[in-house]
């Protein structure tokens, strides 16, 4: 009998939705430039603090966050992208072989953007806060890659939205609502994750927060 | 009268054209940066001052927006066809829809002429205000007809 199991934490689905909301005001604050900017930069250290957090989540938090448990070999994910096809796909309790690959994607493709970010010049008059760290070549390139990069964000969103409609409305099995509840119906086969405790979440995240601050408000002074 | 008129435009239209037309493209792509970079000097010394980067000064904010508002119809002079290429980040778009540009270009003329009357005010809030509009004049033109 399947039964109801917590396979996601509380640090990873926080972690998902507050990203959500960062993701989207940073896109909508640096479309619109000018004083927003200032918001778009407070918005960029919080998503720099958060994936820093995630990546170190990712080598020592819950079973179902880590990295270990979601990237696999190409033989794999092209298997599971078959079993996807035909209709039967393999069943699994954390991110399967593509979530998983996305998350990675999606890890390193907003860790760049943040850098780049700290050290970009918009070229209306305002600088980011790293930017008189370096030459101005190398901040012209880096804004280049921020500007370029925010487009490649935009497509793996769409990509990662209809992954997540495809699952709902063909394969009916919604994957969203575990990313709120936290809950999955899981086979019996499978055993529960184990997962991490509050505490140590806590802990990672006060110190990519305080290495952010640092950088920011000391480093950058 | 109306047709000497129509006639003496014409013949101004035709000196502008074969002025520009002497003018190598490298040369007008070079004075263009140069006007652009002068007019970011300039402006990001505003946004240092309305950010909390540097004092403000009212003085240097005024001899800061009297210099951009003199500089910014400078570089449109130097978008002559042809130079989309070459060391420049122009986009074609420059003049397949040049109408698009002008008016691009009339609504950053129309915001400097609006911060160097505010920075006469001494009111920094507004100042901030004014920045704000004006550099998402800059923007608008850079995310429609600069390459990233």
């Amino acid at each position: 009998m399947p039964r109801i199991v917590q396979v996601w934490d509380v640090p990873v689905r926080l972690f998902h939705w507050v990203l959500v909301v960062l993701v989207v005001f940073s896109y909508t604050t640096g479309q619109l430039g000018g004083n927003w900017l200032a918001w778009h930069f407070r918005s960029g250290y919080c998503i720099l603090a958060l994936v820093l957090f995630r990546i170190v989540w990712g080598l020592f938090g819950s079973q179902t966050a880590r990295f270990s448990d979601f990237i696999h070999g190409p033989g794999r994910v092209i298997a599971y992208a078959r079993s996807l096809l035909k209709g039967a796909s393999m069943f699994h309790a954390g991110h399967n072989p593509m979530g998983g690959m996305m998350v990675v994607l999606m890890l390193v493709l907003l860790l760049v953007q943040a850098v780049t970010g700290l050290f970009s010049d918009d070229d209306a008059g305002t600088r980011a806060v790293l930017a008189d760290k370096v030459s101005d070549s190398t901040v012209s390139l880096l804004s280049s890659i921020h500007r370029i990069n925010v487009n490649i964000i935009l497509a793996c969103v769409v990509l990662h939205v209809c992954a997540a409609l495809f699952y709902l409305l063909v394969k009916k099995d919604n994957l969203i609502k575990p990313m709120f509840t936290g809950h999955k119906l899981v086979p019996d086969e499978h055993p529960a994750p184990a997962l991490a405790g509050a505490v140590p979440a806590l802990i990672i995240v006060a110190l990519a927060g305080a290495f952010v601050a640092w950088l920011v408000f000391v480093y950058a002074r | 009268m109306k047709r000497f008129t129509v006639a003496l435009l014409c013949l101004a239209g035709l000196i502008s054209l074969s002025a520009q037309a002497q003018m190598k493209p490298e040369d007008a792509i070079k004075l263009r940066q140069s006007a652009m970079k002068l007019i970011g000097y300039n402006f990001g010394s505003i946004g240092a001052m309305v950010n909390d980067k540097k004092p403000y000064n009212k003085d240097e904010a005024i001899r800061n927006a009297t210099n951009i508002e003199g500089l910014v119809s400078q570089p449109w002079e130097f978008f002559i066809p042809g130079t989309d290429k070459g060391e420049t980040k122009a986009k074609a778009d420059i003049f397949k829809d040049a109408d698009k540009f002008k008016a691009a270009n009339e609504r950053l003329q129309t915001e400097a002429a609006k911060l160097l009357q505010v920075s006469k005010s001494g009111d920094m809030a507004a100042l901030k205000t004014q920045f704000g509009a004006t550099a998402q004049a800059c923007k608008n033109c850079h995310d429609n007809f600069r390459e990233k």
